[in-house]
């Protein structure tokens, strides 16, 4: 099947796949999460977290985004809320830490959702365009790819913990609850980690060279997102 | 008849390098000709594309290269595909992507749907304009590469490794598209260890050597796709315990889609088994779920008689997941094979001849104190599989382990794994995109298609 020519923005934004439901300009949502982020900082009493928290519910309903975000999202979650409240334990005492830590951990939570929903629901070129208008586009750009390849790039960390854990680094989950295993996760995952994602930027930079970016001082953007 | 391209004594060493990685290259392309690259790797055929297409960083430099298509900005009217596609998707949907050339040469956006639509099809990819890019096969991500190529109007396009990313269906299309385009009057340089599947279209073939030298060559001389020679098939083994027992294995993908359903296989000791299929047919995902890093959503896999666990598994079982380079994180080679040995708390006398007996066996005797970053290409896969290899493991799993390595790396690392099953009893399971790299030396082939793994 192909599209005509000279399609309405508001057309193709409703077809592509991530993002039914709402057709909001991206410069507005960018907005509006920017908004829910801060609330989320702002927000400390119980009864604003539940309202925020209610909010931010309705929003992924309304994107459609689907049960497999709310499993990697409240995993995550899960996980952020039990290394805080421990830390706050350790620090303050269990009493003390419990509660704290987890209104931390959800504030944290809050903040950070309203950005990957941002990074879901909106085409690439769109964030581009709509971040140019704040920064240089070269920086636009930047950006806009950044949080694009940030699930490739995931993917080859997630790779480089397999391999390394089957050889014997001590980075699986059970061990890095020791700190003494630390220095592994350092070694073994963060190192080449980085030195992976340099890789990749650099294969991601190579590719926009070989189509001229940066050839001008200007750019023009696809009508079509 | 005007040359599109003229190399003339072009010679070139990276910034800080102190060698020439091409030197006094020679070449000249007319439209419509199709010319292959060959040469073992790390031999600077990447890089001989990345200097016609203008996009080496700025090191020593000799000689010119004359693109008769200059484009008004003075670059080369030249297009490149890169290794791996992945990292050149640069917008997330069809059209954005192939426009994104487009947005860098500041075209009025009002014309550019209409280039973009002749450009998707003029490489036969029938997808709307608002796909998302993460939906494609990786056949048609590769096509819609080089639509976002096309659309730029080059006049040449470099094309590097097709076979190290395609199967076989995407290779014979991209055949199909070259033989096309050739004829519409596009030129061609295709770099590919194993040019056979491109035969009909190329016109003239050339070889790197390993010092950078450039020499025309045939097709005779050109890398063939590796065979190992048949080899002696294991008996079936009596009832002894399988390494490896999978029963009706059932794996979903993210949205709970099944990858592929009713698995079942047994992998004896000593044996070989060989997973071939398509991309994206899901053998990366089965050597997750066999390793215990993939739960399935139904069914059992029992490795050494018990549930997988990585933790279970360190010493017994050798794994190399695809592009092994990346795993490597020691400062040198001595350190990194004997990363895994002292995990495994091996004594230190033991260790040292673990490590002797592994660098002989990879024949990488002579890189013990080189820093493995910066080996070339092959060796740091030697280096990799050698760091795996050293607790001499019962069991070896390999993910595509001959991808962007040259004939004389796959047959050296196939004949490896063929004596360690031989003469170590080591089984071995290993995943390829290509069937001609399997038939002769598996005992066992599954082929992973449509949902399905089933025995061949």
């Amino acid at each position: 099947m192909r599209r005509e020519g000279g399609l309405l923005c508001n057309e193709v934004m409703s077809r592509y796949p991530d993002q039914q439901g709402m057709n909001i300009p991206a410069g507005l949502k960018l907005l509006c999460c920017t908004l829910l982020s801060i609330c989320a900082f702002a927000a400390r009493p119980v009864w604003a977290l539940i309202v925020l928290s209610l909010i931010n519910l309705l929003i992924v309903l309304a994107f459609r985004l689907g049960i497999s975000f709310f499993k990697k999202e409240i995993r995550v979650f899960i996980w952020q809320s039990l290394i805080i409240m421990g830390l706050y334990s350790l620090r303050f005492g269990f009493d003390h830490g419990l509660l704290p830590g987890f209104l931390t951990s959800w504030q944290l939570f809050l903040a950070f959702v309203p950005g990957v929903m941002f990074i879901q629901t909106t085409p690439r070129s769109q964030v581009a365009r709509t971040l140019s208008r704040i920064m240089p586009w070269k920086m636009a750009f930047v950006l806009s790819t950044s949080m694009q390849f940030m699930g490739l790039l995931l993917e080859e960390i997630r790779g480089i913990y397999e391999a390394q854990a089957l050889k014997g680094g001590r980075i699986l989950l059970k061990d890095i609850w020791k700190p003494w295993n630390w220095p592994d996760l350092v070694h073994c995952l963060i190192v080449p980690g980085i030195v992976q994602s340099m890789a990749v930027a650099n294969q991601i930079a190579l590719a926009a060279k070989a189509r001229d970016f940066g050839k001008n001082n200007n750019r023009t953007y696809w009508p079509g997102d | 008849m005007r040359d599109i391209l003229r190399i003339e004594n072009f010679s070139y060493a990276y910034p800080g390098a102190e060698r020439y990685i091409l030197r006094d290259v020679d070449m000249e392309i007319g439209p419509g000709e199709c010319h292959c690259l060959t040469g073992p790797t790390g031999s600077g055929k990447t890089t001989l594309l990345m200097a016609i297409k203008g996009i080496l960083p700025s090191g020593q430099q000799q000689g010119k290269i004359v693109c008769e298509g200059i484009k008004e900005d003075g670059s080369p009217s030249a297009g490149i595909v890169l290794q791996d596609p992945e990292t050149q998707l640069l917008g997330s949907t069809v059209g954005s992507d192939v426009a994104f050339g487009l947005e860098n040469q500041c075209v009025d956006p009002g014309l550019m749907t209409e280039r973009v639509e002749a450009a998707l099809s003029a490489v036969g990819l029938e997808k709307p304009l608002d796909f998302n890019v993460r939906r494609l096969s990786m056949g048609q991500k590769y096509r819609l590469i080089l639509a976002s190529l096309f659309v730029m109007k080059p006049e040449l396009l470099l094309i590097d490794e097709p076979a190290a990313q395609l199967d076989p269906e995407g290779l014979s299309h991209l055949l199909e598209l070259v033989l096309r385009l050739k004829s519409s009057g596009m030129a061609f340089i295709i770099c590919e260890h194993n040019p056979e599947p491109f035969y009909k279209a190329i016109d003239t073939f050339w070889e790197l050597d390993k010092e950078g030298s450039i020499s025309r060559s045939s097709p005779r001389n050109a890398a063939l796709s590796f065979r190992v020679s048949e080899t002696k098939k294991l008996p079936e083994p009596d009832n002894c315990l399988p390494l490896i027992h999978a029963k009706d294995l059932l794996v979903e993908g993210q949205k709970g889609y099944p990858i592929w359903s009713d698995v079942s296989f047994d992998l004896g000791a000593g044996r070989r088994m060989a997973v071939w299929g398509p991309n994206g047919a899901g053998k990366t995902t089965l050597l997750r779920c066999l390793t215990g890093f993939l739960k399935p959503a139904s069914g059992t896999v029992e490795m050494f008689g018990r549930r997988p666990e990585p933790k279970v598994l360190r010493g017994r079982l050798g794994c190399l997941f695809q592009n092994p380079q990346k795993q490597i994180f020691e400062t040198t080679v001595f350190e990194e094979i004997a990363f895994p040995l002292k995990r495994l708390r091996t004594e230190e006398r033991l260790l040292e001849k673990r490590i002797q007996n592994v660098l002989e066996l990879c024949g990488i005797e002579d890189l013990v104190l080189a820093s493995p970053h910066k080996l070339s290409y092959g060796q740091k896969h030697l280096v990799a599989l050698a760091s795996i290899l050293a607790p001499e493991p019962e069991l070896l799993i390999l993910d595509d382990p001959f991808a962007g390595l040259d004939t004389a790396y796959c047959s050296r690392i196939s004949e490896l794994l063929v004596t360690l099953s031989q003469e170590q009893g080591t089984s071995v399971l290993w995943t390829v995109h290509n069937p001609s790299q399997v038939s002769n030396w598996a005992d066992i082939i599954l082929n992973a298609q449509g949902g399905r793994i089933t025995l061949q």
